[in-house]
Parts: C-alpha cells; structure tokens; sequence
C-alpha cells in the first residue's frame, strides 16, 4: 500500500464535503422569502431640528444612495458640477449651497433628512424634501421625487483655509446619520 | 516525428490564441451587436437586448472614447494624415493630446476596420496571453502551467470589464517583464524588448496605466537585480533599454504634458483621486465578480462599478496562495503575493498601506483604484502558473495540505468580506441582488469544489489538469457574463446623420442627448458637445460664460441629469444662451424624440401628500378641468404622469383639451412607446391656439387589454382643479400634467423627426468663417481664399490654442482671439489665401526623441546579431 492510500478518509475528503455541504446551504437560504417595498409619500421640504441634529449618532454607509448636483457660491457661479468631489474654492464672506439627492438605501425609503458636518465636528442642517421627479423616475418609486436636499454653508462661518463637508443622510426612522463618503473639500481664502 | 514536449508547447500556444477568440466569439462574428454605438451612441433603433441586466463594460470610453475618436484617428492615419486636431468636437479639440488617443500606436488602426473594436480588444488579448506565456516559459514554468497563466491575463477582469485604454496598455506589461528577465540572463533579444515594450506602453496612450504597470515592472527588476550576480552589467544595460523605450514613447508624453499647462484635467491635478476608496462590497467582489449583479445592472452598487477595474476570481485567488508553497522563484513569488497585497489593501482604504502607496510619487494624481487591476491580475496570472506547475511535482499528502489551508483562507476572507456589507445581511429589495448574489456564491463554490476533489486526485498530471480545467472554465465563465450584455441585435438610425451631413456645412449642432458626443466625430459631422479629458481651459471658459454655465467641464453632453434647484437645466442653459450657440456656430439641436427644448410648457399645480394610481381602461375616461395660465402660443403636445404596469399597457392613450370657448386640440399615442411611472408625452394631431385660462383635458384608453394607470395627487391648494373618473368627482385630486406650447418667439424649427430623434435649426447660426467686406471661398475648414474691398478681420469659429498658426500667402501672420475663445486675423485688401494649420507646440522634440528611440533599437538588433555571428 503506498502512503498517499494511507491518508484518512475525512482528511482526503472533508473539506469537498464541508463544500458541498456549504452548497446546499446557500440553496435553501436562496429560498428566502423576497421583501417587498412600501410606496411612500411626498411631503413639503423641511429642515431638520437643531437639538436632532446635534445629538444623532454618525455612522458611516457607502452604501446609501445619494448624488451631489451642485456647490453654487452665493455670487451664483457654479464652485463645482457633477464633478463635485473637487476642491472648492471660495471666498471668506461668500457662503455656498450645495444641493443633490439623497435616500436611506439600507430602508429603502425616503431619509429623514439632510445635514452636513464640517472638519469631523460642527452639524449643519439642511432642508430635505425638495423635488426630484428625476430620481423618482430613474428607481420606478414615485414616493422618491421628494429626495432634494439643499444646504448652505453660510458665509463668515469658516476661517480661511482649507475644510472638510460631509454629508450626513439622516435614516428614515430618525436613529442615526450616515455619514456620505468622500467628503467635499472647501478652501476659504 | 515531433516529440511530445514540442506537441504541447504547440497546444499551448494554439490555447493562448484561441482563448480569446472564444471568448469574444459572439462579438467577433455578429452574433451580438458589438457595436458600442448601439449603447452609446443615442441613436440606435430597434434594439432587441439580451434578457440579461447590465451593461457589456463598466466604462463607455470604449464608445465615445476609443470608437468615437479611434475610428476618426484610424482613417485620418489611413489616409495618411496625422490628425492632430479634431475639428468635429466641441469648437475643436488637441486629439493627439487627448488621453487614450493613440497617434503612434500601430494597433489603433485596428479601430478602421468594420467591427473594430471587438477586433482590436480580441488581438490585444491575444498578445497579452502570448506576452505572459513567453515570460512563463522563460521563468521555466512547463506548458500547461504557461497556457493557464497566458489565458489567465489575456481574459483579465480588465480587459473584460474595461478593455479600450487599459487594453491598449496591458498587453505591454509581460513584454516589458520578458525583456527584463532575458536582460537579466543575457539572453538574446532582451534589450530591444524592454525598449520596445516600454515605449509601446507609453505610445498606447494611457500614461496613468502605463506608470501603474511600470511599478510593478520596477518591483519584478528590484527582484532580479537583488538576485542578479552581474549586477552592473543588468542595471546598464536595463537603464539603457529603458531609456529608449521612455524616448520611443516621447511623442506622446511631451503633447499630453504640454496640454495640461493649458487644460482642466477634472480631479486628476488636485489630488482628488487620492481620497478615493473602494467601499467594502468591492472586496468580496474581487473573488466574485458578480455578485452584485451584472455590470451596472443594480443601481445600488452604482458607486463600486464607477471605481473599481478588475477582478480575481475564486480559482485564481487560491492558487495564488498554493503558490506560496512552491520552492522555486520564492522571492519573486512572495513579491507577486505582496504586489496584490498592497494594491488591494490601497485600493480599499487600509490605514497606512493606503498612505504608504500615495507617497509614491505621482500615485495620487492616478485612479490608482481602478487601474492597478491590470498589474495585480498579471501577478496573479504568474502565480496561478507557478501553482499549477508544482501540482506536478508533489505527492497527494502535499497537495491536500496546500488546497486545504488555501481554500480555507480565501473561504474566510470571502465570508468576512461578505458579512461587512449590509445589502448582504439584509434581505435586499431588488430582486436582482438576492438572485445574483446566491448565483455567485454557489458558482465560486462549485470552483472550489472542482479544486478540492483535484486536490485529492493521486495522478500528478491529472491533478494538475483537473486544476487547470477548473481554473479556466471559472475564467470564462466571469468574462463570459458581460459579453452576454450585448444586444441580440439593434440599428443605428443614420437617416438623421445623412440629413446633418447634407445641411451641416462647416457649422456645428448641439445635442440634448441622441447621437451623443464623441460619434458626430465618428461620423465627421461637427458637434458642439463633448466628452473627454483634458479639456482645454478656454473651451471650458467659453461654455460657463457664453452656453451654459451649470454644465460638467468634461461631459458637456446634454443629458446630464436635471440640474439641482436654481440651476439651469441643460434645455434651459440652452434657451438662456441662445445666442452664445448661434456664435459658436450652432445651427442645429438635436433631441430626443419628444423635447422641444425650445418650447414653453404650463404645469397644473400639484400639492403636498401622498401619491396613488388610478386604473384606466376600456370603460373609462378620466377628466381634469384646471385653470393654467400660459403663453399665446399653440397647444403642440401634453405629457402625463403614468403608470404602464411595468409595460404591459396596450392599445392607446388618446387625449382631448378644450378650453371654455369649445376649442378643441386632440392626440393619441400607442401605450407600447410608454415608459412605467414616467411621463408620457403625446403630440396633438395639430398644434391649436386655446384661451387660457380654464382647461379641461380627457384621457381615454382605446383598445387596450391591459392596464395604464395614471397617478393622481393632491391637489394644490387654491388651484380648484376637479378630476372625475367617468364622471364621478373624486375630491382633491389632481393629475400630472404639463402642457406643452410652440416655440413661435425663438423662431426655431423643427426639420427633422424620427421615432429616434428630432433636429431643430436656429434661427441665426454665424458662420464657420466670417470677414466682411470679402467675398469667401473656401471647402477645407483650414484654408480660405478671400477678396476684400479693404483691410479686414477674418474670423473663424475654431478654439484657438498654443499650436495653432496661420499664414496669408505664405507669410506667417499672428492670430488674434476673438469671444476669449476663437480665431480671427487681418487679411490685407485683394485677394489672399489664408492658411490654418495646428501642430503641438513641442511635438517636435517628441519627434526627434521617437526617432532616436527607435535607431537605438534598431543598432541594438544590428549589434546582437553581429555578436551571435561572431560567437
């Protein structure tokens, strides 16, 4: 007999059979019941409590839905486009609005709201609710044309130099911020 | 009679060509419709898609980019002309200064031939399994070991996902590591390679690609220099071959470098690339490919396949760790191992690794996240072939000892991986994930298991071929998902393109979004959009000052989405700066089917609550009486918010407005051409003059067997809308309605229309060439001969930028901007003949630096074969 005959059944074996087993797992999980979505509905642009704001847990999701439009300076021109995750450069007493979209993808529903946090700790809030019929449109879900946001990031507020936005998308059951990634550079000169 | 050792090399090399042939079979030979323009183009008609979701790749440049612009670069070359200039873009753009747009790449000529793209990515593919295979022999790996790794990087994730500019680089890539290692043994050939390989990098056109394989080259040298014992005489002689290459690749280099000084290069320049992480459902995606679905197909993951480049595959990303095992080439094994390591821990965000590579220099300024695909697949590829080869040479015990701890590592990596992302926790909404998701997972396990019974198989070659196989079908099966994307078949609509060719002359037309940037350059027809990168700094200027200033620097492609509150829509930029267009030299808009940008429309008023559906069908008719305020002007069409049950509406949608005096407008449209929870737009059969302000708008379903529903919503406050279903009023209620009025005030016209498209001509479009007081000939855009009555300004609508000159009768004469942006010189009274030309400013020492690359190749060859002679 030679010494590979020797080797033991379950080692030979076991993991094709740990495999095989971990198969017919996934088969019956993939059995799972499917969840469907509630239609939602449209309500008038709101800003969000000051007291909410500051005190919600941030966390951090890459995986909730959400798109910048614009950073219009106060002046109207445009700091940034589709191309927002560029610096933005302004002036000290010119404040900037950026506006977009946004959804709590983890709920499938409308967020509760917008805000933004500059240099990792001061809560701006952001009015939520604004008419998107666009993203409404793109995802087959009419309840979604209320998912514009807009927020101002007022003039005077930032020392000159350079600053960290992120977005924070407040879930749809009002527990926590996502915290948005990439978030926006600004240079106050 | 041949041995067996010279049959199996020759099987191999036969594996490695046919390989890719297979795998792009379908696109090669028509059985799919391949062509990018189908997708990209905005002008395609009866496509009939494939039942699969998502797209073919995970970047369009492949069609506005590669085939768009290659096509145009191809024939030009083909003619014998260096196209320098692209005239058909924007108000002209650098095409040899453009990032992918390889003037001095051979195989860009591939892009001419019919099919070419498919073509062109097909030969590239081959030459990048031959380049690997050749470096697998070299590192003395045995034939089967050679044809897995060669397949292995010609079906890279790269090549499948991206293919185009990265295609274009990557074959380069084993060329520049086979020169490497035959300078190291002295071996015949080796210079030149490098040389070559190196400066077809750099020609290809991709220079970010290009630097990010070239680490991985400096990693494989660093290596084989530690290991070398001539040392000096391998550091001379790769420094020199690697001197030419670099003036080889010249020419493009100087022209991209010299173009940036004047050129917005999105968030490449200010380090904005350097933030970029890839979010953790990428990890699990590296080893399974599609478990978030086919490319682009679910919108959640939208994030991942604009960052991501590449993929591993389970088979490949355990025999990479088999690999460790082997006892030959350990270093380089373990620097591969590292390589793929490092790039991945970067590419997601690792703390310090992620800082450790950014502080190599110029990484920031690279979509290193995206890019680095191609140098760790190649490693992988290299590894995988190490594997397979020592399959041969170990006893079952070994064999099951390595498949063991190697499947069951990359096991834990992938469940790991898998529970850090919440859409696989939860039960997602979107069907598609939860179907794709369990389809990955049970695929990568049934590779497994193909492996873990190889594993246990006694007969060494067998194992080996077992693994092999295994290997090979998962490599096919990834590359096979995105090619089952295509269309079954489709048409491009080029009526439209014959009536703008016939009527275009030298001027431009602006697209809202059909025949869509860069394919009015495909077809030599002059756009005013674009879509590229770099972008010269004062097009950029012109078109936030004078066409739209909310418009996207790199895509100015008209179907952007709607813009955010307070900006202008691209349609509304357009109305706004009408006359900035007809200066740029705009006479036609093209739009879709059913925009009139030009029109003005009324919307009935909606209010705040919940939204719902009503059904209508055959036995019922929905009216809305409102009272609108609009303009004096004809009543052309309506759009109407509905519902068409997820396209299974029939019949038609027919519609009657009348206004309080009796007068009436009617339309009806075919519910197939519908798109659910949409507005549907329907045309009145003649656009008539209703008096505001009370309106009242009938929806009938005619012929139908299925149900249209229309949305209903609050009604606005004070808007004293009524909305009756068969005559019952249901309070409060209203519809989503816009009215839209004839555009009598732009006095624009529609002159063509389609079920595809529609072109509008403005009313005062300048002229390409304009000096008054001269009578002009002229039938190229870059000579003109004039008479004048007196000294005058000729003016020509092209960008102007450092290159361009222009001579009067042969005597250099400066030229002037006009508009911050275009042409204008003096030409003298008589008749003259004013010349244009455009040449990149610096091209010349490329040029020369080209020149003196390729001698050095050349005498490279001359003297090797004079020292085989003489030995």
């Amino acid at each position: 007999m030679s010494e590979e005959r020797s080797i033991p059944l379950l080692q030979r074996y076991g993991l094709v059979v740990v495999l095989i087993g971990f198969y017919a797992i996934l088969t019956a999980l993939q059995r799972g019941p499917a969840i469907a979505v509630a239609p939602q509905h449209t309500s008038a642009p709101q800003a969000l409590a000051r007291e909410m704001v500051d005190a919600t847990p941030i966390v951090h999701d890459p995986q909730q839905l959400w798109a910048i439009d614009a950073a219009t300076r106060e002046d109207g021109t445009i700091a940034a486009g589709a191309d927002a995750s560029r610096m933005l450069h302004v002036r000290r007493m010119q404040s900037i609005t950026i506006q977009g979209w946004a959804l709590d993808a983890r709920a499938a529903k409308l967020a509760s709201g917008v805000a933004a946090r500059v240099d990792g700790a001061r809560r701006i809030a952001g009015t939520y609710g604004n008419p998107r019929p666009d993203v409404a449109r793109f995802f087959h879900t009419p309840a979604y044309e209320a998912s514009g946001f807009r927020l101002v990031v007022p003039a005077g507020s930032l020392a000159p130099g350079r600053h960290t936005v992120e977005l924070l998308v407040l879930s749809a059951d009002r527990s926590r911020f996502y915290a948005l990634p990439r978030p926006l550079t600004l240079e106050v000169r | 009679m041949k041995s067996k050792g010279s049959i199996a090399i020759a099987v191999s090399v036969a594996g490695v060509v046919v390989a890719p042939i297979l795998a792009n079979f379908f696109a090669l030979f028509g059985i799919v419709a391949a062509d990018p323009a189908l997708l990209y183009g905005g002008f395609a008609k009866r496509v009939a898609w494939n039942p699969l979701d998502g797209f073919p790749t995970i970047d369009p440049t492949i069609g506005f980019g590669n085939q768009a612009l290659g096509t145009y670069l191809a024939r030009e070359l083909a003619h014998g002309r260096v196209p320098w200039w692209n005239p058909f873009e924007g108000a002209g753009f650098p095409l040899g200064e453009s990032i992918g747009i390889a003037v001095f790449f051979p195989f860009s000529l591939l892009y001419g031939l019919p099919n070419g793209v498919a073509i062109d990515r097909c030969v590239l593919e081959i030459l990048a399994g031959i380049g690997t295979w050749l470096v697998l022999r070299e590192l003395r790996v045995g034939a089967l070991g050679a044809t897995v790794g060669g397949i292995a990087f010609a079906l890279n994730g790269s090549f499948c996902w991206i293919g185009g500019d990265v295609g274009n680089v990557a074959p380069f890539l084993p060329f520049l590591i086979l020169g490497i290692e035959r300078l190291r043994r002295a071996a015949s050939g080796g210079w030149a390679i490098t040389a070559v390989a190196l400066g077809l990098s750099l020609l290809a056109g991709f220079p970010e690609s290009a630097y990010l394989n070239g680490l991985l080259a400096l990693a494989w040298t660093i290596v084989r220099f530690i290991q070398s014992s001539t040392r000096r005489t391998f550091a001379s002689a790769l420094i020199t071959s690697a001197i030419a290459g670099i003036l080889v690749g010249t020419p493009p280099l100087v022209a991209f470098v010299d173009f940036l000084s004047v050129a917005y290069a999105g968030g490449h320049l200010d380090g904005g690339l350097a933030h970029v992480v890839i979010g953790r459902a990428g990890i699990v995606q590296v080893f399974l490919p599609y478990i978030w679905g086919p490319i682009s197909a679910n919108y959640a993951q939208r994030d991942l396949w604009g960052g991501v480049g590449g993929y591993a595959g389970t088979g490949l990303a355990v025999l990479a760790l088999v690999s460790l095992f082997g006892s030959t080439e350990r270093r380089l094994r373990v620097v591969l191992f590292s390589w793929i390591v490092v790039t991945l821990a970067a590419t997601f965000g690792v703390p310090l690794v992620h800082d450790a590579v950014l502080a190599v220099p110029l990484i920031k300024f690279t979509a290193f996240f995206r890019y680095f695909p191609t140098s760790w697949e190649f490693a992988l590829a290299i590894l995988a072939a190490f594997a397979i080869n020592d399959l041969q040479a170990i006893d079952v015990r070994e064999s099951l000892r390595r498949f063991g701890i190697s499947i069951g590592a990359v096991s834990i990596t992938i469940a790991i991986a898998l529970l850090a992302v919440p859409v696989a926790l939860d039960p997602d909404p979107q069907a598609i994930t939860r179907v794709w998701l369990f389809g990955a997972l049970k695929f990568a396990t049934i590779v497994t298991i193909g492996l873990a019974i190889a594993a246990t198989l006694e007969h060494r070659k067998l194992r080996a071929f077992v693994v092999a196989a295994m290997v090979v079908f998962e490599i096919s099966q990834n590359y096979a998902v995105p090619q089952r994307a295509y269309p079954k078949s489709g048409e491009l609509d080029l009526t439209p393109i014959a009536y703008l060719r016939a009527h275009l002359g030298f001027s431009r037309f602006y697209t809202l979004g059909p025949i869509a940037p860069n394919y009015g350059t495909y077809y030599g027809i002059a756009s005013i959009n674009h879509n590229d990168l770099p972008v010269p700094n004062a097009w950029v200027d012109y078109i936030h000052e004078h066409l739209d200033r909310y418009a996207d620097p790199v895509s100015f492609v008209g179907y952007a989405l709607a813009a955010a509150p307070g900006t202008s829509s691209r349609a509304e930029a357009l109305n706004e700066n009408l006359v900035g267009f007809e200066d740029a030299a705009v006479r036609f808009v093209v739009t879709p089917p059913d925009q009139n940008p030009f029109a003005t429309f009324s919307t009935v008023k909606v209010g705040a609550g919940p939204a719902s559906v009503t059904e209508l069908n055959r036995t019922r008719t929905i009216t809305l009486q409102s009272r609108q305020s609009f303009v004096a002007a004809p009543l052309e069409a309506i759009e109407i918010f509905q519902g068409n049950d997820d396209r299974a509406a029939d019949g038609r949608l027919d519609v009657r407005i009348c206004d309080a005096h009796g007068t009436c407008a009617v339309g009806s449209r075919p519910l197939a051409d519908s798109t659910d929870n949409s507005f549907f737009h329907i045309d009145m059969q003649r656009a008539v003059r209703l008096q505001p302000p009370a309106l009242t708008i009938t929806f009938t379903n005619h012929a139908s067997t299925h149900r249209e529903s229309l949305w209903t919503y609050p009604a606005a406050i004070g808007s004293r809308a009524v909305l009756r279903v068969n005559g019952i009023e249901i309070p409060e209620k209203t519809l989503r309605v816009r009215y839209q009025f004839s555009a009598e005030r732009t006095q624009t016209k529609r002159v063509y229309h389609d079920p595809v498209l529609a072109i509008y001509e403005l009313p005062h479009p300048q002229p390409y060439f304009d000096a008054p007081g001269c009578r002009l000939r002229t039938s190229e855009r870059t000579t003109i001969e004039l008479d004048c009555a007196r000294e005058t300004t000729l003016r020509r609508r092209e960008l102007l930028m450092p290159g361009w000159n222009a001579d009067i009768d042969g005597t250099p004469v400066a030229i002037a901007p006009f508009h911050g942006a275009f042409q204008e010189v003096r030409v003298p009274a008589g008749r003259s003949k004013v010349h244009f030309r455009f040449v990149p400013p610096k091209i010349a020492y490329g040029l020369v630096a080209f020149a003196l690359g390729i001698i050095a190749v050349l005498l490279s060859l001359v003297i090797e074969r004079r020292r085989t002679r003489s030995s």
